[in-house]
């Protein structure tokens, strides 16, 4: 732990390192597109789920199994599911005629969509419930005079359901930012970063700096980063949720 | 006429598509809670065996002979640890956060949720500095420490917006009937937010039961809770995935049962407030 002082030498060397330029980048792509399918998703479910069903409670719990799982077994989980010689989700996906040559792990692309897609099947009805919540506290009224004014569902849903359930899906849209740049557990499991580094998010660079390499003077100003965005992303999450007390 | 069977039809394809989300979010842990009841030879049969004797082996090998017994043990007495802590600091915290007005209040409370916000490799780094200089790497008190961090924060939150809905009129007829400050807020207000401070609870203890990247800087063989030392069942000489299943499975059934519990709180909780549910 001894060391000189360098001033702001790290971060300048940060400022300069592509590893972590490349870092921020795929972190950037991971975080988009996983909100993005999140939200969408998750409203559909959402709207899916918001009627009279039989069992109702059972059935919201059994949409809600992959999010209670601990991260660990849901990484675990799917490293054994689509292991290349014995998985039995990769014993399906081979009989469709995809990964017979190659192994889906050794593709930078193929295995950056699965991290992907197991967030997207770990979370997206974190995000429908949310909305589902919103949607229980809808008020009739509007609904009522779009049926007279001969609306048709479409528009019903797109000129009354989305605004009105808008500070809901902000809030829900922040709470994914930041959930998703947070993931570590799983992709850490399934991945370790690679192939090479094309799964290495921000998070495990960071620990990668820190706790492999053991370089922490450096990892401490990568660490810093990483909690500049966080700082931003849950300023904008805290000014959202005060200004909405104060609206209703 | 026509109209009816098309709305049939509307109804037909509404029940596929929910049975098809329903499939997909139930099938891989179903597949989970088969494979740790299964023998070694049966898990690498491909094409996949559906049908087969089940068997509780993997979890006695599991517990008993690779002494996963011990890391049960630590990983409940961090995730009770953690959340005796963080309620017995948070709730009186949250109460005076919801009753008194206190100076730069707002601003504190932002600074609340930027810790909880805080990916945890953030602080995983001057905690390993800190616990390795003080002695605590690889105690369970090390790990009750750091998920008190993010726990304490999701307390003083969730609890002010349980407070917050306890109107203020009733403490103040306990102080006018007598009441000292503390036994308003304990023997008047506390039992009235008592559901809320349950549901609370569970969630503290699910978020350190299921917490993994600082038990894995955080410890090393004697406070290994079960996250952490799942993977470890991963070897170069093979990997046993019937014990990863019974470890897996061992895990969540906890976590399913107490989400089932808390479910109406669920949205709130998980949100950290900012939806009522």
């Amino acid at each position: 732990m001894s060391g000189q002082f360098i001033g702001f030498g790290n971060y300048w060397d940060l400022m300069h390192d592509s590893k972590f330029w490349y870092s921020a980048e795929i972190t950037l792509v991971y975080v988009v597109s996983v909100t993005v399918a999140e939200i969408i998703l998750g409203i559909a479910v959402a709207l899916l789920f918001n009627r009279e069903l039989r069992a109702r409670r059972l059935l919201i719990s059994i949409l809600m199994i992959p999010m209670i799982l601990a991260p660990v077994v849901v990484g675990l989980m799917y490293s054994f599911l689509l292991n290349n010689e014995f998985g039995t989700l990769m014993y399906y996906v081979k009989q469709l005629g995809f990964f017979r040559e190659s192994s889906l792990f050794s593709e930078p692309l193929a295995t950056q969509a699965t991290i992907v897609l197991m967030d997207i099947w770990e979370y997206t009805s974190f995000y429908a419930l949310i909305i589902l919540a919103g949607l229980h506290a809808l008020p009739r009224g509007p609904y009522e005079g779009a049926r007279v004014d001969g609306a048709s569902e479409w528009q019903t849903f797109w000129w009354i359901t989305i605004p009105t359930l808008m500070p809901l899906i902000v809030v829900a849209t922040i709470l994914c930012l930041i959930a998703s740049f947070k993931t570590f557990d799983q992709i850490y499991i399934l991945t370790g970063g690679g192939p090479s580094s094309a799964t290495e998010l921000l998070s495990i660079y960071a620990w990668r700096i820190n706790f492999y390499y053991w370089n922490m003077g450096y990892g401490a100003a990568t660490v810093m980063m990483i909690a500049l965005f966080t700082m931003i992303v849950s300023g904008a999450l805290y000014f959202v949720v005060q200004r909405r007390i104060k609206l209703f | 006429m026509a109209a009816t069977h098309k709305s049939r039809l509307h109804d037909i394809t509404i029940y596929c598509l929910i049975a098809l989300v329903l499939f997909v979010s139930a099938a891989p842990y179903v597949w989970l809670v088969v494979t740790s009841l299964k023998v070694r030879a049966d898990i690498f049969a491909i094409p996949p065996i559906w049908f087969f004797r089940p068997t509780l082996n993997n979890y006695h090998v599991v517990f008993i002979e690779k002494g996963f017994l011990f890391t049960l043990r630590n990983s409940i007495i961090v995730a009770l640890g953690t959340t005796g802590l963080s309620l017995a600091v948070g709730v009186p915290a949250a109460y005076s956060f919801s009753r008194y007005k206190l100076t730069g209040g707002s601003h504190l409370t932002f600074l609340i949720l930027f810790t909880y916000m805080c990916p945890p490799i953030v602080l995983a780094v001057p905690f390993f500095v800190m616990f390795t200089t003080l002695g605590l790497f690889d105690t369970p008190l090390a790990l009750i420490i750091a998920y008190t961090t993010f726990n304490l924060a999701f307390v003083v939150w969730i609890m002010k917006g349980f407070f917050d809905e306890v109107p203020k009129s009733i403490d103040q007829s306990a102080l006018v009937d007598g009441c000292t400050p503390f036994s308003a807020f304990k023997d008047v207000v506390l039992p009235l937010v008592a559901p809320g401070m349950a549901a609370t609870s569970i969630f503290c203890f699910l978020a350190s039961w299921n917490e993994f990247l600082y038990a894995l800087v955080l410890t090393a063989h004697n406070s290994r809770t079960l996250p952490v030392a799942l993977p470890g069942l991963v070897t170069v000489r093979g990997t046993f995935w019937n014990e990863i299943g019974a470890v897996a499975v061992t895990i969540t059934i906890l976590a399913l049962i107490f989400a089932f519990i808390v479910q109406k709180h669920l949205v709130r909780g998980l949100t950290f407030g900012a939806v009522k549910g």
